[in-house]
């Protein structure tokens, strides 16, 4: 005990001595000065002259992007695998279990790099693009999207929609006192906010059908050499939400599959006995019961994608990690960048465990 | 697959009532195929018509061995001999099994296959070494602490030939920048599991332990490093290690990267022993106080051997995880197998191969994780994890 006290006692005053001989002061007024330094993709305002606070806000807001769209990708993508492997198609079974054996079993640097390198640098250039349906281009400069915006008469369309809201929820309160007084229960969460949502849908789709719609898109349109307008993922952001949804799927699949192979056959077999079919038997039996097994790895998968996109520092994709080396080979303050990358990870982290957390409550308090 | 053989002798029947039940089975059905179609066969033509695999061949000793020098050479194949050797005689309780004989039979003809290709005998001798190790100790049945003993001289041994030796005229000192490509690869491994593997454990115990300032750290040190991604832990090690010790200590860059290797393991091995400390029931432990057992007995004869027996899977899945993990040190500049591989592809005359070189480091990373986690599922099966 002594001993352990006495050996970090030794190393805190090497690292002391170490700096003062370096001319590091261990305070955090460095982060006022200029960065000096440009950062390729910034989502929030940013150029040279700005600190070096923000120049690792950009990355934070860079990572957390990064982190979102990559946790609903492989969501998405890892239920489908996940349901897929369980499936009784043995074509079906095969398919998946081959992308999740193949994908499962390389590293994901390695993968990035397939992703970077040999998919998105190879894409034809701009004016031979890979073209899709509704606007949608891939080319070596990036993925070009149509920006999605707010045009035509929208203020109108948007104050219809809060005078809905206003009444609908003037009608459910009114209704909901009159079956209290009655003595019934209130109509449910679902139910109520369904009758709002249901004339609300009515009144945007009879506005887009009218013409002067609501939504609208800035469309990518080529020019001269390159695209404008629209949406641009850089090559380096595709490959890496790519690398990373692919990746991270494989490992949601198993997850689930492990969840709905929990639930024990007794269940789906009186359900079977009931009479439900078995999509009836997957969506009302088994699957409230999977949730309660798959929600906690869940979340670790998640947290295992958001600690996976620092991987952006190979790829040239400007996350905190990077522009956090960037800063600390030049101003030479390595200590106080790193806690201050730490902190950041574990603050993102404790974030999303506490929201899945609450949902997992909610999830498992039903009879367990 | 016994099914694969049902369907050729099985008929139309068969076929019909697996894969077309009903109109969203035919559909399904086409999808997969449709899927098959366009992902398998452009990926196997490319790969035995289109791809030039001259970059792997012309380059095989950077990716084994790195820049270690081609005439010292002959003290890694010992290490490698060393290493199935040993790893034979540890062998004496595997079954001979089905399994067993087919895997066996596979390493052999492989390696024969590599002997003939390479013109080479050495590769010979690596199957040799694992079966000479393997039938000495069917007739010594060496024990534990006989094994420990040898590992622990394996690992000075091959420290010592792998460096060398100041000034001497055999062999002479090989710095640690030059070892590189897959040995590189499987001594950060090796390194990391054997180290991080007690420290885990140690950890662990902390957690549980009664003296809150032990249990504080350990919760702290576990949370800390879990949270963090590999390559702030790496950059940790790289930049902070030197600024802990007295400038004298210049501390090797591998065994900085090392270090950072194997703390940032432990945590999870730390996880994945509580876990099976958890599942040891409290009865065991009164048991052994009732027998007369100090605190130190009771963990480390009853409470240990059966929490890990618990937690085998998750420790070898830590184990791969770590396998690949060691790819990113080519991200702080250690030629490891992956940076091997883009050093290849860096040389003028291979320039533009990225997706040959790609596609071996990701099948070679494929078959090691594949082997150990079939090694894992036998491993289950043999200390009857799950039974009892």
């Amino acid at each position: 005990m002594v001993a352990v006290v006495f050996l970090v006692a030794a190393m805190l005053g090497n690292m002391a001595a170490q700096l003062e001989r370096r001319g590091l002061p261990l305070g955090f007024d460095f982060l006022n000065q200029p960065a000096r330094f440009t950062v390729a993709e910034a989502l929030i305002p940013y150029e040279e002259s700005s600190s070096y606070l923000r120049a690792f806000l950009v990355g934070v807001v860079n990572t957390l992007l990064v982190s979102a769209l990559g946790i609903a990708l492989a969501t998405v993508l890892g239920v489908a695998v996940g349901v897929g492997r369980l499936s009784q198609n043995p074509l079906v079974r095969m398919v998946a279990g081959a992308y999740v054996e193949t994908i499962r079993n390389v590293p994901l640097l390695v993968q990035l790099f397939v992703w970077y390198a040999v998919v998105f640098l190879n894409l034809p250039p701009p004016r031979e693009s890979l073209a899709f349906a509704g606007g949608i281009f891939l080319n070596n400069r990036g993925v070009y999207l149509p920006m999605p915006m707010l045009a035509g008469d929208w203020r109108s369309w948007a104050w219809a929609m809060v005078a809905i809201a206003a009444l609908g929820i003037l009608a459910l309160w009114r209704v909901n006192r009159r079956r209290h007084r009655e003595g019934q229960a209130p109509l449910s969460m679902s139910l109520g906010s369904a009758w709002i949502a249901a004339p609300a849908l009515l009144i945007t789709l009879a506005w887009i059908a009218l013409g002067s719609g609501p939504f609208g898109a800035e469309y990518p349109q080529l020019q001269g050499f390159n695209f404008r307008g629209g949406l641009r993922m850089t090559p380096e952001f595709a490959a890496l939400l790519a690398g990373l949804g692919v990746y991270t799927a494989a490992f949601i699949a198993e997850v689930v599959r492990a969840g709905v192979l929990a639930v024990s056959r007794g269940q789906g077999e009186a359900a079977a006995a009931l009479g439900l079919t078995r999509g009836q038997a997957l969506r009302l039996v088994v699957l409230p019961q999977a949730l309660r097994v798959i929600v906690p790895p869940l979340v670790n998968q998640y947290l295992n994608l958001t600690k996976n996109s620092s991987l952006a520092v190979a790829i040239a994709f400007p996350d905190l990690v990077a522009i956090g080396s960037t800063i600390i080979n030049q101003s030479g303050n390595a200590v106080q960048m790193m806690v201050l990358i730490m902190g950041s990870y574990l603050a993102i982290n404790l974030a999303i465990s506490a929201a899945l957390n609450a949902y997992n409550r909610r999830t498992s308090m039903a009879g367990q | 697959m016994r099914p694969m053989s049902e369907a050729l002798r099985a008929g139309w029947a068969w076929w019909r009532c697996r894969l077309l039940r009903g109109p969203g089975d035919v559909a399904l059905s086409l999808a997969a195929l449709g899927l098959i179609a366009l992902v398998a066969v452009p990926l196997l033509r490319w790969t035995l018509a289109e791809a030039d695999w001259s970059v792997v061949g012309a380059n095989l000793h950077l990716f084994l061995v790195g820049s270690y020098p081609a005439e010292e050479l002959w003290r890694v194949w010992i290490v490698l001999w060393l290493l199935l050797g040993w790893a034979g005689f540890s062998s004496a309780g595997w079954r001979w099994d089905r399994d067993a004989r087919v895997w066996a039979a596979l390493g052999a003809l492989a390696a024969a296959l590599i002997s003939a290709l390479a013109e080479d005998t050495r590769p010979l001798f690596c199957a040799g070494a694992l079966a000479a190790g393997h039938g000495l100790a069917r007739r010594w049945r060496p024990g534990a602490r006989l094994l420990l003993l040898l590992w622990g001289a394996f690992a000075a041994i091959t420290l010592l030939l792998l460096g060398g030796i100041e000034g001497s005229a055999g062999l002479p000192p090989v710095p640690s920048q030059r070892w590189g490509g897959f040995l590189l690869t499987a001594l950060i491994t090796g390194v990391g599991i054997i180290v991080s593997f007690p420290l885990g454990v140690a950890l662990a115990l902390g957690r549980r332990s009664r003296l809150t300032i032990i249990r504080a750290f350990s919760i702290a040190y576990i949370e800390l490093i879990r949270g963090v991604p590999l390559i702030a832990v790496l950059f940790m090690g790289q930049l902070l290690i030197p600024l802990f010790l007295p400038p004298a200590w210049a501390i090797d860059n591998l065994i900085r990267v090392m270090i950072a290797v194997v703390l940032f393991s432990a945590a999870y091995m730390a996880e994945n022993v509580r876990g099976g400390l958890q599942a040891v029931p409290r009865g065991q432990i009164e048991a052994a106080q009732a027998l007369g057992l100090g605190p130190a007995h009771t963990t480390f004869l009853i409470v240990l051997p059966q929490a890990l027996r618990h937690v085998i899977p998750a420790i070898v899945g830590q184990c791969i995880a770590l396998f690949k993990d060691t790819s990113l040190v080519t991200i702080i500049g250690l030629v490891d197998f992956l940076a091997a591989g883009q050093a290849s592809f860096a040389q003028a005359e291979f320039a533009g191969r990225e997706a040959e070189v790609y596609a071996f480091v990701a099948a070679i990373y494929w078959v090691f994780s594949f082997a150990f986690s079939r090694v894992s599922r036998r491993l289950e099966l043999r200390l009857g994890v799950g039974e009892r």
